[in-house]
Order: structure tokens, then C-alpha cells, then sequence
């Protein structure tokens, strides 16, 4: 830190801090007021990997001047799996009047050190927008790669029908509430069901989060968030799921993104994303998917279902969305980062969806 | 690396720290550490980033560079940019 930036104190949070982080949280980051307080206590407390705060902060005469916040998250890799926790940075805030301090550099370093000394053997960071993803980069993390978004944009209701938009799109959505192969859309996902699921289902041990029940249960709670789930029964028997995510806002434009699926046979793969294209277009919204850790075939696919590359411009064009990662402690200093087995800085070490960030 | 390109360096990085009143103490040399001595911040290399960019011709995936330590003075931006194949 600077000169000036000695002046701060930097302590993790304690509870007297609450209403500064949620002010901040509502300025800084327009998270709304009618579920901000509802959103920390969901992301922080309610999570079910919750052991303290994960939040750090620059206080400087009493005042917050700045905060870095985490989200626990647990993951697993490997045959047989083994499981670590790995905290995930989702936000920054340094007030316009407390920057150029070093105060960004000064909180990451903190955080950093306290995650190490609490055992934790990596950071890592699913939601980096430009800034962060620079000074990220020359502060030593490592980017895995651009999570390669594709999109599937709604065939356009025909000019002519313009006058009758309303009518149609209400036939359209009703249309959308049934999937392919007769799924129903369900705002709730059978998280027992989905957690058996998930335990049974072929899985190559690159790392995924660990979809126990508890953290099903928990993770589709995101007041931000609304969510629509397809299930794909036989034989009275859960065979797969597919979650999909819009921004909850009264209005709730935005595009449709594909969360989390799991299937019990890889064949089944064309009959749930068929649901998720049939919803998607009834309500008249881009589809959505990271592809970088899809297979081959599942990528082929979904060109083939009209999915093409979404429309990226500036610079980092090419390098985001991503997820940075950082080991803690000595092994900080190795060329090879790996954890549970796996290369945790190589896109092909992971099993990745946007369930996995704390952005959707 | 043509002494072109690391004069068109150091104009650059010597812009972005006017503009962000940033004084830097001394001259910057080929060899004058700009990220790890913490000179360069994320907006300073966003635009670094986006000016790499043009002169290749192409956005980079910088999952491919390792920044801390290659664009850390003008010397090795030159040498990156020289290895990339760009453009004068």
C-alpha cells in the first residue's frame, strides 16, 4: 500500500460492520434494497459451507473505505473424489474517495493471508470483469482460459404479428411451460432426488462444485436469481436436470442461461437442452451456455441447435469470461498448480458451469 | 526490438501515469519494473491491453501471458510484442 494507504486498518468482518458492507453492496454494486439484506445473509450465513464471514475491510477513522468479499464454496476431483473448500472473490469496493491507496492490492493480500492461514489451499474468482481480471493477472493469478459463451438467439415472431405480440407470446410461454419428451418447467428442483442423482451419475473426476442436497437446496435460493428446472423422469426415476437462470427483476428481460445439468445417460442430452431451447424461445430470450469444459460431441450439438458465439468486443474479448485462480501459501510458488490431483489453472481441469459462479 | 517500439512503449506508459497523476520516481527505463513494483494499475493495463491488442491486430487471450512478469517493464512489452508478430 501507499504512504496514505498505511492509514487504513484492515480486519476481517465482525457483525458491527453489517450495515456498512450492506450500504456499500447497495451503492456500489445496485444491489436492490428490497433483497439486499436478504442476499448476504443467503450468500454468507445460509450457506451451507458457512464458518465466518468471508469478507475483509479498509476502515480508516471508523469508515469502510473499501471491502473485498468471498463466497465459501466446496468442490471435488478425482476417482475416488476427494473434496476442498476454495473460497471464490465476488466483489470489490473501494469509495471514490478512498482510491489510488493501494487499498485493492492492500485488502486481496490480507484476504489471501488469512485464507492461507486458515487452511485454504486455493482462491479463486468466477465473476472477474476487466479491472479485476488485470490486476488479478499482475498480481500473479492465473486465468484459465475464456469460457467460450455461445448463444442461441429466438427465431423473431414474424413482423405481421407485431399488433398480436402479446396474445402470441402469452400462447408461446404457456407453450414453454412443456419441454421436450413431456418435462414439465418447475420453479423447484427435487433436490433429494437431484442429489442421489448426482451421486449416481458417470462423472470423469475433473473438479465440480459438490451438489450434496444441502447445497442444491441452498444454491437455487438466490434471491437475485429466479430459476426454471426441467426434469427428466423414467420409470419414476430421476435420469437428469437441467436449471436454467434469469436475473430476477420485475420486468425480467435479460437472456436465459443454462445453469447446471446432470444426466444419468450422456444420451439424454438432446432431450433436456431441447426443453431448455423450447423455453427459451417461448419467452422470446437468448439461451445461454458456457461451452469451454463441454465435450466435444455436447459443443457439436448445440451448433447444430443453432447456438453460435456470443458477440464479444473490446480487448479482453478473447479472455473472459474465466475463472482465476490462485494457490495459497508455498505451494504459491510452484510452476504446476494442482489440487485434489487436478490442474486447477487449466481449463481442462475443471467441470465447469455458470451454477459454479456467484454472477448467476 | 527496434528502439521505435520501446520509445512508442514508454510514451504510452508515460500517458497513462499523467493521466492517472501518477509520478513516477525517476525516468522509466527499459528495465524499470512497472506491474510488480506496483507503478501500473488494472486501468493502466486495460489500456495496455487494449493497445497490444490493436498493434496484433486481434484480441488476446491473456490466459496465454503471463503479465505479472512479461509486460513488467518496456523492455519485455517489446519482447511480447516482437515473439506475437506485430505490427509497426
Amino acid at each position: 500500500m501507499s504512504e496514505a494507504g498505511k492509514r487504513y486498518e484492515l480486519v476481517p468482518y465482525e457483525d458491527r460492520y453489517r450495515d456498512d458492507v450492506l450500504r456499500l453492496r447497495n451503492v456500489f454494486w445496485g444491489i436492490a434494497a428490497e433483497w439486499n439484506a436478504e442476499h448476504f445473509a443467503w450468500q454468507q450465513e445460509q450457506n451451507p459451507c458457512f464458518d465466518g464471514h468471508l469478507i475483509y475491510l479498509a476502515v480508516r477513522d471508523g469508515e469502510v473505505g473499501g471491502m473485498r468479499v468471498l463466497q465459501q464454496s466446496e468442490w471435488e476431483a478425482g476417482g475416488p473424489p476427494r473434496r476442498f473448500r476454495a473460497p471464490c472473490f465476488t466483489g470489490t469496493v473501494v469509495q471514490p474517495e478512498h482510491r489510488n491507496q493501494g487499498l485493492f492490492a492492500g485488502l486481496t493480500r490480507f484476504a489471501e493471508s488469512d485464507l492461507a492461514r486458515r487452511g485454504y489451499p486455493c482462491v479463486l474468482n468466477l465473476s472477474a470483469g476487466p479491472a479485476t481480471y488485470m490486476s488479478s493477472l499482475a498480481a500473479g493469478w492465473r486465468a484459465i482460459g475464456a469460457l467460450q459463451p455461445l448463444v442461441r438467439r429466438p427465431r423473431v415472431v414474424g413482423e405481421g404479428l407485431r399488433h398480436r405480440a402479446a396474445r402470441t407470446l402469452i400462447r408461446l410461454a404457456a407453450r414453454a411451460r412443456r419441454g421436450a419428451d413431456g418435462q414439465a418447467a418447475s420453479p423447484r428442483l427435487r433436490c433429494s432426488e437431484a442429489a442421489k442423482l448426482v451421486a449416481e451419475s458417470p462423472w470423469d473426476g475433473r473438479i465440480r462444485p459438490v451438489r450434496s442436497e444441502a447445497y442444491l437446496r441452498w444454491r437455487f435460493r438466490d434471491p437475485s436469481s429466479r430459476y426454471t428446472f426441467f426434469h427428466l423422469d423414467r420409470a419414476g426415476r430421476l435420469d437428469g436436470y437441467v436449471a436454467l437462470q434469469r436475473r430476477a427483476s420485475p420486468l425480467s428481460l435479460g437472456p436465459c442461461n443454462v445453469v447446471d445439468w446432470v444426466l444419468r445417460d450422456p444420451d439424454d442430452w438432446p432431450a433436456l437442452m431441447q426443453g431448455a431451447i423450447r423455453h427459451a424461445e417461448g419467452l422470446q430470450q437468448p439461451l445461454v451456455i458456457w461451452s469451454a469444459t463441454l465435450s466435444a460431441a455436447q459443443q457439436r450439438w448445440l451448433r447444430e441447435a443453432g447456438f453460435e458465439d456470443a458477440a464479444r468486443t473490446g480487448p479482453l474479448a478473447r479472455s473472459l469470461p474465466t475463472v482465476l485462480v490462485r494457490m495459497l501459501g508455498e505451494a504459491a510458488g510452484q510452476d504446476t498448480w494442482e489440487v485434489a490431483g487436478q490442474r486447477i489453472d487449466r481449463a481442462s481441469g475443471w467441470d465447469l458451469r455458470m451454477l459454479c459462479s456467484d454472477a448467476f | 526490438m527496434s528502439a521505435g517500439r520501446r520509445e512508442e512503449l514508454r510514451a504510452l506508459v508515460l500517458s497513462l501515469l499523467e493521466e492517472a497523476e501518477k509520478e513516477p520516481e525517476g525516468e522509466i527505463g527499459d528495465q524499470t519494473s512497472l506491474i510488480q513494483s506496483g507503478l501500473l494499475d488494472s486501468l493502466e493495463l486495460l489500456q495496455i491491453a487494449e493497445w497490444v491488442s490493436d498493434r496484433l491486430g486481434a484480441p488476446l487471450d491473456l490466459s496465454t501471458v503471463d503479465v505479472r512478469e512479461e509486460w513488467d517493464t518496456i523492455a519485455g512489452m517489446a519482447d511480447f510484442l516482437e515473439a506475437r508478430g506485430a505490427r509497426s
